[in-house]
């Protein structure tokens, strides 16, 4: 095969490595965590054992795929680290907290060469870190034997002996070692699994269960021509190593190519389109009334149920990213000397897998932000009568088609007064007003440039964290909130739409020329008086609840021709207490809109983010907002 | 119709031995993602040709060559190991244990067939 020949062959397989890779990383992560947590509680022995077994097959496979597409440089790191815990396990050594610093600074350092590998170029690990796995590593022989399988059964369990023989028929129903293994596990722990040989060419599996179920539902399993013993607890095995658990067969499982799924919304997208074309026919004319009619609105049920299914598919738990956090926290405690805990709930909520890729740094900004400004010192915490070990809880749900993710901290909370200072300094406050409202609070915090700390530290930097964190939110659709209880501690809120492929827009219109706003980041639509407007220097103000909102006219911004109407549309966006409006000629419907993102780096124009088509074959720009109006 | 079947955890692995061997005229691909899953498929039908990863969960690949060639029924199915570990203890343990041919990762998929065609033809 010529080099030509086998890069093809490769560069075949790079999505299938990538995807790989990224499941052997997280359960990577997983299995760094649980050896530090036994370390730490130090009576883990056995099940420590267990673990590095599985992080070192994590290791080896990562470096075998590695290989095989040709990525030598994570193959190497990989390879030092399997190395080093094998040195660990063939000693007996005990993992100390440098090693479990190297493996986490290993597992990353592979994390971020796949992710550079996957935009294209790759930086080999240094050398130095590699050096560092060889210092930290003795070798030892490897025998290739896979450990002896026992386990102390749990009280309240009983031991099962399950004994299954595959066959054709058995095989055309779907009873098959997969699935009897996969069945099992929901019944209980399989502690050992192993094949036997009855008569001569008859093959049987005889699996070991410990369970909590009764008799009669073990009992069950022999409908499907499984024997089940039971087995009396045998003190021996009391005390024992408990063997890894056997993975779930993942039968009911397919891995798709996100990008397979991103071409079905696109379609469903254009049907929708296709769609909105009919619905502009019907109810033009007497159609509406007609069986037309009648199949447009079952169409249009249809089409949305259509939508959503396809939706969930590209769902993923928000879990896997709050695992991460886990990390984060761990070196930031030991780099600040600050004891904080994090607590999780609500992992299993799903969000669009575009958006979570999207949240996890600004996430990782205000988990950094929470603890090096949030969370006192352990010393601080006592003195202030609180536990010495903070807790950060994130927590996640779902309401309707948006998702909640809260950041809260039992920290100081914002020092408001600090931030007040600060921000007359930088003519961000009056001298004569005040901090009281959260709102204004989190707008002077994400301002460009502001800071309370005068020099930059390595977590948090220098405050810009916040400016990014506001503006993904505002970019995917969402909003970002903030919620501070002086002594008591923060919470950063996050509202994100659940997907981004399909929304709900409102149609305007401005000197002739139709565009579209999406729903979600809306507060109120105005119809106003040209009288009632105040001209500014930059811009406009009309008097809107008791106060004024100043506002933008679109027509003005894009350089159209002004309209001469006596009244026209204001759409109000923004946070609480920052409001503005963008005003339009007039808003003309509401409509379900496929967002097609724009992004070609030479077309970007300030406060467009994306374009649409509503059915009539011309495009529509999707408006940006908040940027059009507080930019 | 020769049988080979693919014994790997690895689904890419997998896939790409399989493409490997695409180009062989007159056989069929099975695929086993564990150690017991691979001993299922000899027992339902069969196969005239293993190749197998050692480093697998559950059940290592010298255990199911082991299995393989201490069972009457299978012991005469050549076994190709095909492993990342690259050492000589290994190699020597996988051929002591029965294994017909030992190649490492990375492997060239001509190289590969060349052992697969070399195999059935003498079997």
């Amino acid at each position: 095969m010529s080099a030509e020949q086998e890069l093809s062959f490769r560069s075949e397989f790079i999505d299938d490595y990538f995807a790989e890779c990224d499941e052997h990383l997280s359960a990577m992560r997983r299995q760094l965590l649980a050896l530090d947590g036994t370390r730490a509680s130090s009576n883990g022995a056995g099940s420590t054992a267990s673990v590095t077994e599985e992080l070192m097959r994590s290791l080896h496979s990562v470096k075998g795929l590695s290989a095989m597409v040709g990525i030598h440089e994570v193959e190497q790191l990989a390879h030092h680290m399997e190395e080093y815990l094998r040195g660990i396990t063939g000693d007996g050594l005990p993992f100390n907290e440098d090693g479990i610093d190297a493996l986490a600074a290993g597992i990353e350092a592979i994390e971020k060469m796949v992710e550079s590998r996957k935009a294209g170029s790759i930086t080999p690990a240094s050398e130095e870190m590699l050096q560092q796995f060889a210092r930290l590593s003795s070798p030892t022989g490897d025998s290739g034997n896979v450990q002896p399988a026992m386990l102390a059964v749990r009280p309240g369990e009983t031991l099962w002996d399950i004994q299954f023989s595959p066959n054709q028929e058995r095989a055309a129903l779907g009873i098959n070692v997969n699935s009897v293994r996969e069945r099992l596990c929901a019944l209980g722990d399989i502690l050992h699994a192993a094949p036997q040989i009855r008569e001569p060419g008859e093959i049987t599996f005889e699996f070991l269960v410990s369970s909590s179920r009764g008799d009669s539902e073990m009992r069950a399993l022999e409908s499907d021509g499984l024997h089940c013993t039971r087995r009396e607890t045998p003190a021996a095995l009391e005390g024992q190593e408990k063997k890894q658990e056997l993975p779930a067969a993942t039968g009911a499982f397919v891995r798709v190519e996100m990008s397979r799924i991103d071409d079905l919304m696109r379609m469903v997208g254009d049907l929708v389109i296709t769609r909105g074309r009919l619905d502009t026919v019907v109810s033009d004319g007497r159609l509406r009334e007609s069986p037309v009619g009648e199949i447009n609105l079952i169409l249009e049920r249809q089409l949305r149920e259509m939508r959503e299914s396809v939706t969930r598919m590209r769902l993923v738990p928000v879990g896997q990213i709050f695992e991460r956090m886990r990390f984060v926290i761990r070196s930031l405690e030991r780099e600040q000397r600050k004891k904080v805990r994090l607590e999780i709930s609500g992992g299993d909520t799903e969000i669009d897998k575009l958006v979570v890729e999207r949240i996890f740094d600004p996430l990782l900004h205000l988990i950094r932000n929470s603890i090096s400004h949030g969370v006192e010192s352990p010393a601080d915490r006592t003195a202030a009568g609180k536990n010495p070990e903070a807790v950060i809880t994130l927590t996640a749900k779902a309401a309707a088609d948006r998702v909640h993710i809260h950041i809260q901290d039992d920290g100081r909370g914002v020092d408001r007064s600090r931030v007040a200072a600060k921000a007359r300094t930088l003519n961000l406050l009056g001298p004569d007003e005040d901090l009281t409202d959260d709102a204004r609070l989190l707008n002077i915090l994400c301002s460009p440039g502001f800071s309370t700390r005068d020099k930059a530290d390595l977590t948090s930097g220098r405050g810009v964290g916040l400016g990014v964190v506001m503006t993904t939110a505002t970019q995917l659709g969402g909003d970002f909130r903030l919620h501070s209880v002086d002594g008591e501690g923060a919470r950063f809120e996050l509202e994100l739409p659940l997907t981004l492929m399909i929304a709900d827009a409102l149609i305007v219109n401005s000197a002739g020329q139709r565009f579209a706003i999406l729903q979600g980041g809306v507060n109120e639509i105005l119809r106003v008086e040209g009288q009632s407007v105040k001209a500014m220097e930059s811009n406009e103000l009309i008097p809107h609840r008791g106060g004024a909102l100043p506002i933008r006219r679109l027509s003005r911004l894009f350089g159209q021709a002004e309209s001469s109407a006596k009244s026209f549309h204001v759409v109000v966006c923004g946070n609480k207490g920052a409001s503005a409006g963008l005003a339009v000629d007039r808003v003309v419907g509401q409509r379900e809109i496929v967002i097609r993102p724009i992004t070609d780096p030479l077309l970007k124009v300030r406060g467009i983010t994306g374009a649409t088509e509503l059915g009539d074959g011309r495009p529509v720009l999707i408006l940006d907002v908040v940027e059009l109006t507080h930019g | 119709m020769r049988n080979i079947l693919v014994v790997d955890d690895s689904p890419t692995i997998r896939r790409m031995v399989l493409a490997s061997l695409r180009g062989m005229a007159g056989v069929s691909f099975q695929e086993a993602g564990t150690g017991l899953e691979a001993i299922e498929r000899l027992a339902l039908g069969p196969v005239n040709l293993m190749i197998v990863d050692l480093n697998m969960p559950d059940m290592h690949g010298l255990e199911l060559l082991r299995f393989v060639r201490a069972n009457d029924r299978f012991q005469n199915i050549p076994v190709i190991i095909l492993t990342t570990k690259n050492d000589e203890g290994s190699r020597r343990d996988a051929m002591h244990a029965g294994a017909t041919a030992y190649m490492t990762k990375p492997f060239e998929p001509a190289r590969l067939i060349e052992q697969a065609k070399t195999i059935l033809e003498v079997q």
